[in-house]
């Protein structure tokens, strides 16, 4: 869910409670001619552009959330291996988190984000980092990329066919203060 | 009426319904060492949140008159094994079901959904004076 699903959600529970309320309060006597007949009334005779322009917003959003309803949710991905007894299927969310906390511990390693994709050969990693100062880049990812082919294979029997890794940045040093 | 498995016998008759199965399933799997708890739909999460204990979370069970099969969603902890795991769980699940209900479980399928990593320690810092 991003994060505008989130808020035009949140949007039309808001006009669906506001809804609500009203009907509860006319359901207890309430009559909404009275409070909010003249503040229409008002309303609709100083300018027809904006409850135009509202009631196209409302419109927009319930049809939005019509379509998000029948959007359904995203297919999980997973890597798949038969036993005798039947499949054991690890999601990518669970490959990618093994990964980054993997890889996190690596010595030299600050920061990273990661990608996974599956091929029939194994696991394609791909590792964006950032590292630390003053060190051998290239043995710092050789070292990423050896531990982690291996490490994957142990911890769940993936094979990793290979690891692209991309230094996008170096950490900088915190200056020693005055 | 949730279906379920039925036995005549001469003495009368016994139903086991799915979800006991399911629970079965449940707890065999949460037992092997390694395993975090089961992944749950929204309804199982509702319901903890409400304080009910959803004790078929994480399970679907197919059973028929003589067989089952099962799917399982589980969360592992970091730094195991989980192949491992994974082949004890069914090993353990198939062993709960089978001995419990007498059905014969042809198939046992693990997802595993997540891993959970256990919170660091906070160092526990030396005060500077005494």
């Amino acid at each position: 869910m991003t994060i505008l699903d989130r808020v035009l959600v949140l949007l039309g529970a808001l006009v669906f409670a506001v809804f609500g309320f009203l009907l509860f309060f006319i359901a207890g006597g309430w009559d909404p001619s009275l409070a909010l007949g003249d503040l229409v009334s008002t309303w609709a005779t100083v300018s027809t552009v904006a409850p135009a322009v509202l009631g196209f917003a409302v419109l927009l959003l319930g049809i939005y959330l019509f379509f998000f309803a029948l959007r359904g949710l995203p297919q999980e991905r997973f890597v798949e291996q038969e036993t005798s007894l039947g499949a054991v299927r690890i999601s990518f969310r669970a490959l990618e988190r093994l990964v980054y906390k993997a890889v996190r511990e690596q010595s030299g390693v600050r920061d990273l984000d990661i990608s996974l994709k599956a091929a029939p050969e194994g696991l394609t990693i791909s590792i964006g980092l950032e590292i630390h100062p003053d060190l051998n880049i290239p043995s710092v990812v050789e070292e990423v990329q050896r531990s982690i082919t291996d490490y994957v294979l142990k911890t769940t029997g993936i094979n990793v066919a290979r690891i692209y890794v991309e230094v996008r940045r170096i950490a900088r040093t915190e200056q020693a203060g005055a | 009426m949730a279906e379920a498995r039925q036995e005549r016998s001469e003495l009368g008759e016994l139903r086991i319904a799915n979800e006991v199965v399911g629970i079965i399933a449940g707890l065999a799997a949460t037992e092997v060492e390694g395993v975090a708890g089961m992944s749950g739909s929204v309804g199982a999460g509702f319901a903890e949140m409400i304080g009910r204990k959803s004790l078929s979370k994480g399970v679907k069970v197919e059973v028929g008159e003589e067989q089952a099969a099962v799917d399982l969603y589980v969360v592992m902890h970091y730094g195991v094994p989980i192949q491992e795991v994974a082949w004890k769980i069914q090993e353990n699940v198939k062993r709960a079901i089978e001995g419990m209900t007498g059905l014969d479980v042809v198939e046992i399928n693990v997802n595993v959904q997540g891993v959970h990593f256990f919170q660091e320690e906070k160092k526990i810092e030396e005060p500077r004076v005494k």
